[in-house]
């Protein structure tokens, strides 16, 4: 148990975390609703009943797909995009998907490497590009579950105030989808920019995030320059 | 949140990691580190707790939009 502890603290501290801050947002909002409800008259809604609702998923999956969107879009800039310096970068001149020797695929896999890596056609297609699928998937998903569940809260917003359902399309359309959207996007965009930045100057010393302290401003990850 | 993939990290001094396999395959680290990739049991039960995670977040929004709660 205490090897199965130490092999994997880092996944297991972010679950810890991420189970922690939901139990949190869901309390917050939970409170914060029933204020609204307070405020418009109408009874105070039961802890389930908030979890168990769309106002409470709009909130989960707008975070969701922004972040499995940042990952996704950072997974595959960084195939075809380089900054010179940055840890998270491979280095100048390597842009582009490599060859089958660099990503010891087909006759170049090693014994111990995955069975897909290993074969050609359809499945090694797939496994090699199986992360930014994955990450893909979740997004898609996630912005989907957000859209559908902001129609529902949209709809009994409107019905509060006396106004007309809108349809799913409405909603994706409307003015509310794109403000939960964007907002949530840009400050992605902008930790993952900074962070390919800063990196390239600022040091953490001994994390796999950063170079090490006293390595070259110039010298990307791989780089040897 | 920081986007970043460990795949990526390799040293700034320009070895690869192959390189590295080659270098220390003889030392103790590496073949705690080969018998782990051989027996990756525990990798593999963070990957399907995280999976089954989002699996079962997904699953539970379904249900909730489509009751239309």
């Amino acid at each position: 148990m205490r090897r199965f502890l130490r092999d994997n603290a880092l996944s297991l501290f972010f679950f810890a975390l991420f189970i922690l801050a939901l139990f949190g947002q869901s309390i917050a909002g939970f409170l914060r609703n029933n204020e609204d409800l307070t405020q418009h008259g109408i009874p105070e809604q039961g802890y389930f009943a908030f979890i168990f609702s769309s106002d409470f998923v709009v909130d989960v999956a707008e975070n969701w797909q922004s972040e499995f969107l940042q990952f996704l879009l950072f997974i595959a800039a960084t195939v075809w995009f380089i900054q010179r310096g940055s840890p998270d970068s491979k280095q100048p001149g390597d842009e582009g998907v490599g060859t089958d020797e660099d990503q010891k695929v087909g006759r170049y896999a090693p014994t111990d490497a995955p069975a897909w890596a290993k074969v050609s056609g359809w499945r090694r297609v797939v496994y090699e590009n199986s992360l930014v699928l994955v990450m893909g998937a979740i997004f898609v998903l996630s912005w989907l579950m957000q859209s559908l569940s902001g129609t529902v809260v949209m709809n009994q917003e409107n019905a509060e105030h006396g106004q007309a359902p809108v349809t799913w399309l409405q909603y994706v359309g409307s003015p509310e989808f794109w403000d939960r959207t964007l907002q949530n996007w840009q400050s992605e965009f902008l930790a993952v920019g900074t962070m390919a930045a800063f990196a390239i100057f600022l040091r953490q010393r001994s994390s796999a995030e950063s170079k090490p302290v006293g390595a070259p401003y110039v010298v990307s990850s791989e780089s040897s320059e | 949140m920081r986007a970043s993939s460990p795949f990526l990290a390799r040293r700034a001094d320009g070895q690869h990691s192959e390189e590295l396999l080659g270098e220390h395959a003889s030392s103790p680290g590496r073949r705690e580190e080969t018998e782990m990739q051989r027996n990756p049991s525990g990798a593999l039960v963070m990957f399907w707790i995280w999976m089954g995670t989002v699996i079962a977040g997904f699953l539970t929004m379904a249900v909730i939009v489509v009751s239309g709660r």
